[in-house]
């Protein structure tokens, strides 16, 4: 049996639109694989039907060999499947602290009060910033912010991260520390990461393997260092001229 | 689609019209009278003398602070011309404040003066009776009660009673003349037996209808107009004249009230002459009002008994103004409270 | 050229603004209270009868806002997030009760106690049965106000607590951060209970607005009639206080509003279940019941003919004091909301301020408009005597629900986009009417239609102010229903609640339509 996620001919339409077209994927366990492409090409909308949020139009998703989405239908809900995601715009809960938030994240699981606060504040202390525990989101700074969804998301020792998009509006240094963060706690979770971005620096700080999106379709995928090496594709050709801006040689 | 500008005009002009203005060939008429009979005595009006009646009816007392404050608020610039009341202490109250002008209409003469001001602030036409109401499934008619004091003393009729709001409309006027005529103490002893035989207190004359008339209750007294109405929707009510061996049977005469330093004085002398014509009691009595015509040669309505088939009470109209008003504040405060369900 | 920003920065314009608009508000209430200092009554007003009678109407304010909470707050989570067969047209019907004259709902709910047989001590009588007509009116408000505010929680968020914890967790999560907009709704609700004398009155069950219609219509005694309507603000201010000052500024950080993506109606089985049941159990609760009881004497005749004799009378009366109302309020109301602009102390104190409005019994601000017009020169008519004084006071009455509005729509209009406008040189007028007024439109549309519909079934201020033959529906049918065959009393409440509803579904598919183009309420 696949250990992982799988994409079969997977397809979303919305109205008359097609967001994805006849996509076809697999993740394995202890991957880190970035989805990349321009804006609009649907690379949320593989992270939202790999959560299981929302619903394919055609084709089949399995999780270790298992269906769980099929045309029109999810079979087994986003918080059975293992997984944790950090959103573009975080989804944090307004009203509630910083550390409500994170135990959030744990709900889903059957733990005592006792090892909800445990893994809370172990949570916490792993992406640094215990210190603000007890402050609403609208009271700390934007990567305060991110690291408290990261806290949420880890928390509950998923066994695959998604995170769309989550460092926007950052600046370089705040990124580069968080960048640096979660590849050690993927790292040192063994946890299975999909990372949707458009920016080649999260790609390649965070992923070893990387797909291609263009308007629904998959154009391309396989090793990142690859793909960069030899860039079949515009945008793969932009990102390897902006990595060598970023690394002279 | 009218463009938003023109809409907002249109409603600007719709939204100042409206005003009543001293205005040739129109009168404002407040009217506490109901309106589904005051309404076509307005238009006979308008139909045989071209006056334009702008009437303004009023809810039941208890559901609104109603007309009554309107125009003693108005005293100083009143809109309305004439004050159409269903009964004389509402007049007599706007005398006491006085909103009313001095007026002796012509037509007055044949109505029996025991039923006006003799100072002349307002005038008697038309009246209602209070009268017993009972539901024909639950009580036969030879043990229908014959007296108000049945409602505090017969035992059988424990629980079984409807009885409106003594604070407000005519049920007020009852309770005054019950205290003006057996004095405090005996009018304080009645209503205490009310209390006692778990007399049910509803808010308004026409709920006691309704509840007698669906059999919630099995005896209530409300007005003749009241009952009137339930006996034409065919329900199973009939009718008492209480205390005809006894107090008598209340009268409730309309008033009407000319207005002091109204719009339009000449046109409210010329409606209030027309409210006190014979023509006008007899629209009154053959209509769904039911009235009883106060002038002698007029027929009253066949559904109810004529003046002189009845004993009025004895009661001094003016005098029950000023009673009610003391009662209102003391011990019919008290009772009411006391006999909420 | 006054530069935009000025709507974005402190300014002593905001409070004079804030001021001037609350004071026109209270302004007709004035006259009468000043008889109290002047002339005063020969009467104690606060006695012993005031105060059981402010205890009971305590107790049923109380035990309304916890109903109201029970029962609509789930109602109002699981019906804003998740979709089921009839679900618009169960929540259309549900906002029958906000737009009808209570009154007419507790006559109902009394008919259809005397038809079903039940005894005139139970259930729907005395303190039940007046807190029953009050929750008709209270449940919608709650499930409204909850619905509304679970449409402005975003996707992600939901998301994010459905990957955690499933839709139990989607529930408890919406469910909290919905409460402070729900309790809100339910304490604005509870107040109102204290100033409507109509439920309890027929129910059974006085209260202490009870005892101010005694001193207008039994005593006529203005002076006293005022002083107890100053205690009646006392109390109210005393129970509104903490709600501003706990619940007010979650609230008003939910008036902000943001620019989200909200939440797509889930399909979920079991969800989608709850939510249809607990709709359709509140709907016959708060409308079928009384509906039944008001509507029965037309089972045996339908008077077409006479009611829509009435009704082409009073149709465009009723039409121009509502729009007038609706108008003005929804106008006022956003001249409010931009003064109060993002300041949380102006937020804080004008939400007080909205409670203490909508306390005040109607009755009192109609007589000192009264009294006002007839102190007035008589060039002051067509505003002081006219159809547009109706309109006039009903839009004084309901300027809270235009402010609330109003402020939630400005809230979700960034600063930024003022900022820019001001580095670019754009005049505050221009702003205004280019690129601030389009976007609040919508919201004042819909608190115009809302007013509208709320003014007009407010009958006691209507039958003090109108001028003389320009009756509305609801004041005809007030005027008509003492001795009126019951069938024609019941024709004219039908087509009322008839014409409301469709109105209502107008000012829905509005809503849609707007959301279509891409313009947020």
């Amino acid at each position: 049996m696949a250990a992982g996620f799988e994409l079969r001919s997977v397809s979303r339409v919305y109205d008359d639109f097609a967001a994805l077209s006849d996509v076809s994927l697999r993740i394995e366990d202890g991957e880190r694989l970035a989805i990349i492409g321009p804006s609009g090409c649907g690379k949320s909308t593989i992270l939202r039907l790999l959560a299981g949020v929302d619903v394919p139009t055609g084709g089949q998703i399995l999780l270790d060999g298992s269906v769980v989405s099929e045309s029109g239908r999810v079979r087994l809900p986003p918080h059975r499947r293992g997984i944790a995601m950090v959103f573009q715009d975080l989804a944090l809960w307004p009203n509630l602290s910083i550390l409500a938030n994170v135990k959030l994240g744990l709900a889903g699981h059957r733990l005592s009060s006792k090892e909800v606060d445990y893994r809370a504040a172990e949570a916490l202390a792993l992406c640094k910033i215990e210190a603000i525990a007890d402050r609403r989101p609208a009271a700390i700074s934007g990567g305060q912010q991110q690291r408290a969804a990261l806290a949420r998301a880890l928390a509950g020792a998923p066994r695959f991260l998604f995170l769309d998009e989550p460092f926007s509006g950052l600046d370089l240094v705040t990124k580069a520390a968080l960048l640096k963060d979660i590849s050690r706690l993927v790292d040192a979770r063994n946890v299975t990461l999909v990372l949707v971005t458009h920016d080649p620096l999260e790609a390649t700080s965070l992923c070893h393997s990387a797909v291609l999106v263009d308007r629904g379709r998959i154009e391309t995928s396989g090793r990142l260092e690859e793909l960069l090496d030899q860039p079949k594709t515009e945008l793969l050709r932009v990102f390897k001229h902006v990595m060598k801006g970023l690394m002279p040689e | 689609m009218l463009p938003p500008s023109k809409a907002l005009s249109l409603l600007i002009l719709l939204a100042t019209s409206g005003v009543a203005a001293a205005a040739q060939g129109e009168v404002v008429v407040y009217a506490t009278v109901d309106d589904i009979f005051a309404r076509p005595i307005a238009e006979q009006f308008t139909a045989s003398t071209g006056i334009t009646v702008k009437l303004v009816p009023d809810t039941e007392e208890t559901k609104s602070t109603g007309l009554l404050n309107r125009a003693i608020a108005e005293k100083n610039r009143p809109q309305a011309d004439v004050f159409w009341n269903g009964d004389p202490i509402r007049a007599e109250i706007l005398k006491l404040r006085g909103v009313s002008a001095r007026y002796r209409s012509p037509n007055a003469a044949g109505l029996p003066a025991e039923y006006s001001d003799p100072e002349g602030y307002w005038t008697g036409f038309s009246a209602r009776i209070r009268v017993i109401l009972y539901n024909t499934k639950m009580i036969r008619e030879e043990n229908a009660p014959t007296s108000i004091f049945d409602f505090a003393n017969d035992n059988s009729l424990r629980g079984k009673v409807c009885f409106a709001n003594p604070l407000f409309g005519t049920t007020s006027m009852q309770a005054a003349a019950i205290f003006a005529i057996l004095g405090d103490s005996a009018g304080r002893d009645y209503f205490e037996g009310l209390t006692r035989n778990r007399v049910r207190m509803v808010s308004s004359n026409g709920e006691v209808r309704r509840r007698v008339a669906e059999g919630d209750c099995a005896v209530g007294i409300a007005d003749s107009d009241d009952a009137y109405e339930a006996i034409k929707d065919k329900k199973p009510v009939a009718v008492v004249y209480p205390d005809e061996r006894g107090i008598g049977t209340l009268l409730i005469p309309n008033a009407a009230v000319l207005i002091a330093n109204s719009p339009n004085p000449e046109n409210g002398k010329r409606f209030i002459d027309y409210l006190l014509s014979a023509e006008t009691e007899r629209a009154l009595a053959e209509g769904d009002a039911a009235q009883i015509p106060l002038r002698p040669n007029v027929k009253g309505p066949s559904s109810m008994r004529g003046l002189n088939d009845l004993r009025p009470m004895k009661v001094d109209y003016r005098a029950l103004g000023a009673k009610l008003d003391e009662l209102s504040r003391g011990f019919l405060k008290q009772w009411a409270d006391k006999n909420r369900p | 050229m006054i530069s935009c920003d000025v709507l974005e920065k402190p300014h002593a314009w905001r409070s004079v603004t804030v001021i001037a608009i609350l004071a026109a508000a209270f302004a007709p209430a004035l006259p009468l209270l000043w008889e109290v200092v002047s002339e005063g009554s020969s009467q104690s007003a606060l006695d012993a009868s005031f105060w059981a009678a402010s205890f009971r109407s305590v107790a049923v304010a109380t035990v309304v806002v916890a109903a109201a909470l029970v029962l609509g707050v789930p109602t109002g989570v699981l019906a804003g997030l998740y979709d089921f067969p009839g679900r618009r047209p169960l929540l259309a019907l549900l906002a029958i009760p906000l737009v009808i004259p209570s009154f007419l709902w507790a006559i109902g709910l009394s008919q259809f106690r005397i038809h079903v047989g039940l005894s005139s001590d139970g259930i729907l009588s005395g303190f039940t049965g007046t807190v029953l007509a009050f929750l008709c009116w209270a449940i919608s408000l709650v499930i409204y106000m909850t619905l509304v505010s679970a449409r402005r929680l975003s996707k992600s968020q939901i998301e994010a607590a459905r990957i955690c914890g499933g839709e139990r967790l989607v529930f408890s999560c919406a469910t909290q951060a919905l409460l402070p907009a729900a309790i809100l709704a339910a304490a604005l609700a509870g107040i109102l209970t204290l100033a409507d004398p109509g439920p309890g009155q027929i129910l059974g069950y006085p209260g202490v607005a009870y005892e101010i219609l005694l001193s207008f219509s039994a005593s006529y005694d203005f002076a006293l009639a005022a002083k107890q309507c100053a205690g009646l603000t006392g109390l109210v201010l005393i129970l509104s206080i903490p709600v501003a000052v706990f619940i007010a500024p979650n609230v008003a950080v939910g008036l902000l509003g943001r620019d989200i993506v909200s939440v797509p109606l889930a399909k979920d089985n079991i969800c989608a279940w709850a939510a249809s049941l607990l709709l359709t159990f509140n709907v016959i609760l708060a409308v079928i019941l009384p509906l039944t009881g008001i509507v029965r004497p037309l089972f045996t005749g339908f008077p077409a003919e006479r009611a829509l004799q009435e009704v082409g009378r009073t149709v465009l009366n009723t039409f121009v004091y509502g729009l007038t109302a609706g108008v003005l309020a929804a106008v006022l109301g956003t001249i409010l909301a931009i003064a109060v602009g993002r300041e949380k102390t102006l937020r804080g104190s004008v939400v007080v301020a909205m409670f203490v409005i909508l306390s005040l019994p109607p009755s009192l601000s109609a007589l000192g408009i009264v009294k006002m017009g007839t102190l007035a020169p008589a060039w002051l008519d067509p505003v002081l005597r006219g159809r547009f004084t109706v309109g006039l006071a009903s839009a004084l009455k309901f300027l809270p629900v235009a402010a609330v509005l109003a402020m939630r729509s400005f809230g979700s209009t960034s600063p930024s986009q003022c900022l820019v406008a001001a580095i670019h040189g754009i005049s505050v007028w221009r702003y205004v009417a280019r690129i601030l007024g389009p976007a609040i439109l919508p919201s004042a549309g819909i608190a115009c239609v809302v007013i509208a519909l709320l003014a007009t079934a407010e009958v006691g201020t209507a039958l003090l102010l109108r001028p003389p033959g320009a009756d509305s529906i609801p004041v005809q049918i007030f005027t008509v229903m003492a001795n009126a065959p019951e069938a024609l009393v019941a024709a004219l409440c039908f087509m009322y609640v008839a014409g409301t509803a469709v109105l209502l579904m107008l000012g829905w598919s509005m809503t849609l339509e707007f959301r279509r183009h891409g313009r947020r309420i």
